[in-house]
């Protein structure tokens, strides 16, 4: 009985006093995590927050910083600290984890005098990430060139959690090098062509934010050959994103400007094309094939092919590289067979 | 008169929490001896960049004479005063001038028996950078593979600064751009049949050895029996699902966020080919103010209708 009663109280404590506690419930590793707390009429002496080793403190708003503790995992807010009563606002970062999934704690405790905790809450924050492995290269593929078959697959497994982009090349020291099927050799050149015209008077239109447009044009002529070349998107994604806080206008004319250029540049590219350029970058759940329309040369003679398979997640972050061993490539004659039809996912 | 305008003392870096037009007008009032700031309220609307600044003032007509006060700025729409004395908020028409180039304020026109005034400026903010440095917003990259819905947050960053300066303050309809991933529901159920028509449509267009076509041309015919209506017609209503009108049907926000528009996701990084969108950019808003500094919203995604809408149009 004096159980309920006790609980009946507590409950009306977290109902009287804390009015909002956010913690997203999930969230992909290496990804911002912000939250707040927002408390009524509620006398302590201290925030204190446990944070799980995944998670790092990055900022906390509506608090004097100097006057914040940090010890190891645990932060304590002294309440002279808070600039405002009756609210703190949070911002943490999460670290990419051995385990691709992971469920952990945040901790919230108010503390009064003589350390007594007055309130406890806590809120789970499922932290997950893709990843995938090189299950079986085979040493050796033959490819029929008339059906577009091969024989044997590089078979690739993937966790069901998060996306991945994935772009696939041909190492330097790889006999057989991936190329770009000529039909879409002239669909890029007339799409830049386009570009070009359309970003220049964007340019002029919006001086203030040329770097931007440049930087955008750069991108998609060069494409993603490297994992630094994550870093510059990633750069640009969120200085986009920014900018589309401050000028949503520029980023529509932008948005514009490319779909015009598309779709002054469809008939080199017809709609079932686009649509099959789609589906085939769709390779399997959540995996997003960059180029899938890439093919290697081949001929009755083997040749060796190396391949790297770059992943990312959906924030550009890069994962490792992974680097397939040799294989020995022949065709039933000489042509091209595009590169994603020697995976098989698993 | 201490008016702080645009930055913080306490911040390491150089900080802008306040608009540019607004930083202007305070400086004019602030150097006009007739005039005492009392109180200041303001609302922004971020979509549109437009602010209402009220600003409650008191007057000193002692050696002032006849004063004008000029605010010669482009971006104010409209500036209207109200009496704070007695009578009580009568509108002041009288006193504000509109020329080509300014808004004009006569303290002579306004009634002696008039102490104070509420001006209210409706003007467009001509930079809204500032946003970045009061308001932190954070959104879900992609959901767990157990959740339907994307999460979104934004908090106010220093709500001291403005709790200390205003007796009303408030941020309207914070842009949120969900970037909703449908790759999945979009290709899956896109049948194995209609994707070897399109191979050999591809196929067809390419084919260089012109002895090909009659075979290619037959397998084509074949391939074509199998589906239940013209492909084109096909991929046109797989289009239009992603037009706002129709895409609308498959997400839903929760308040305290609220829908805005949606469109096709950005696509800026690989080479594009338009049209069929990996993501769909959702934008939706929230209201932050002095008494609610954050606010959490969930926009739920509802993969299975839209999964179920193409099955239905390729007959899978």
């Amino acid at each position: 009985m004096q159980n309920i009663y006790l609980a009946v109280v507590y409950l009306f404590l977290i109902i009287l006093t804390v009015k909002s506690l956010f913690i997203p419930p999930y969230a992909l590793q290496g990804e911002d995590i912000p939250g707040h707390i927002i408390w009524d009429k509620l006398n302590f002496r201290s925030i204190r927050i446990e944070l799980p080793e995944t998670m790092l403190k990055n900022e906390l708003f509506n608090v004097r910083e100097e006057m914040i503790e940090t010890a190891g995992n645990t932060v304590i807010v002294r309440n002279e600290a808070i600039e405002v009563d009756g609210y703190l606002g949070m911002l943490f970062s999460s670290r990419k984890s051995e385990d691709s999934a992971v469920r952990s704690q945040i901790v919230f405790s108010f503390i009064g005098e003589d350390n007594a905790i007055l309130l406890k809450q806590s809120r789970e924050i499922y932290l997950f990430r893709p990843n995938i492995d090189l299950v079986d290269t085979p040493s050796e593929i033959k490819v029929d060139i008339e059906k577009g078959f091969v024989n044997s697959r590089i078979k690739i497994a993937k966790n069901d959690e998060g996306t991945l982009l994935l772009k696939i090349i041909s190492a330097r020291d790889s006999e057989l090098q991936i190329r770009t099927p000529s039909s879409m050799v002239e669909y890029r050149k007339r799409l830049l062509q386009n570009l070009q015209e359309e970003y220049s008077s964007l340019k002029g239109e919006y001086p203030l934010y040329s770097d931007i447009v440049e930087r955008h044009f750069s991108i998609l002529s060069k494409g993603w050959t490297s994992q630094e070349d994550l870093k510059e998107w990633k750069q640009l994604a969120d200085d986009l994103n920014r900018t589309w806080l401050e000028n949503e206008d520029f980023v529509e004319k932008l948005l514009m400007a490319l779909l015009n250029s598309l779709w002054r540049s469809q008939r080199f590219l017809s709609m079932p094309e686009r649509l099959l350029k789609y589906l085939e970058s769709v390779v399997s759940k959540k995996i997003w094939l960059f180029r899938p329309e890439n093919v290697i040369m081949v001929s009755p003679e083997p040749r060796i092919l190396k391949l790297e398979i770059m992943p990312s997640d959906r924030l550009f972050h890069a994962y490792d590289t992974i680097k397939t061993p040799d294989i020995r490539i022949s065709g039933t004659k000489e042509g091209q067979i595009e590169i994603v039809k020697l995976f098989e996912w698993i | 008169m201490d008016l702080n305008i645009g930055r913080l003392s306490c911040m390491t870096k150089k900080e802008r929490i306040f608009d540019d037009v607004g930083e202007e007008i305070l400086r004019i009032l602030d150097e006009t001896p007739a005039l005492h700031l009392e109180n200041r309220e303001v609302s922004i609307r971020v979509p549109d960049s437009f602010c209402t600044f009220n600003a409650a003032l008191s007057l000193n007509r002692q050696g002032i004479g006849s004063s004008k006060i000029r605010f010669p700025l482009d971006e104010i729409e409209r500036i209207s005063v109200h009496a704070l004395g007695s009578p009580k908020f009568s509108r002041l028409d009288d006193s504000i001038l509109k020329t080509p180039d300014e808004f004009q304020l006569s303290i002579e026109k306004i009634p002696e028996e008039v102490e104070g005034i509420l001006l209210t400026f409706e003007y467009k903010v001509r930079d809204m950078s500032f946003l970045e440095d009061i308001v932190h917003t954070e959104v879900a990259a992609e959901p767990s593979k157990e959740a339907d819905s994307y999460w979104m947050h934004a908090q106010l960053k220093h709500l001291k600064w403005f709790r200390d300066r205003y007796a009303r303050w408030q941020l309207l309809d914070t842009p949120f751009h969900v970037e909703v991933a449908i790759e999945n529901e979009v290709a899956t159920p896109i049948p194995p049949h209609f994707k070897r028509h399109l191979k050999l449509l591809r196929e067809v267009a390419r084919e260089p050895d012109p002895h090909r076509i009659p075979t290619l041309s037959m397998m084509l015919a074949s391939s074509r029996r199998r589906i239940r209506a013209d492909p084109y017609n096909l991929i046109s209503s797989l289009e239009g699902l992603f037009e706002e009108s129709q895409f609308r049907r498959f997400v839903e926000v929760l308040p305290p966020f609220i829908y805005s528009h949606s469109k096709k996701g950005n696509e800026y990084l690989d080479f594009p080919t338009g049209v069929f969108p990996k993501t769909m950019s959702v934008t939706c808003c929230t209201k932050l103010d002095l008494e609610t500094p954050a606010s959490e919203g969930k926009l739920i995604y509802r993969k299975s209708a839209l999964y179920k809408e193409i099955s239905e149009i390729f007959g899978s």
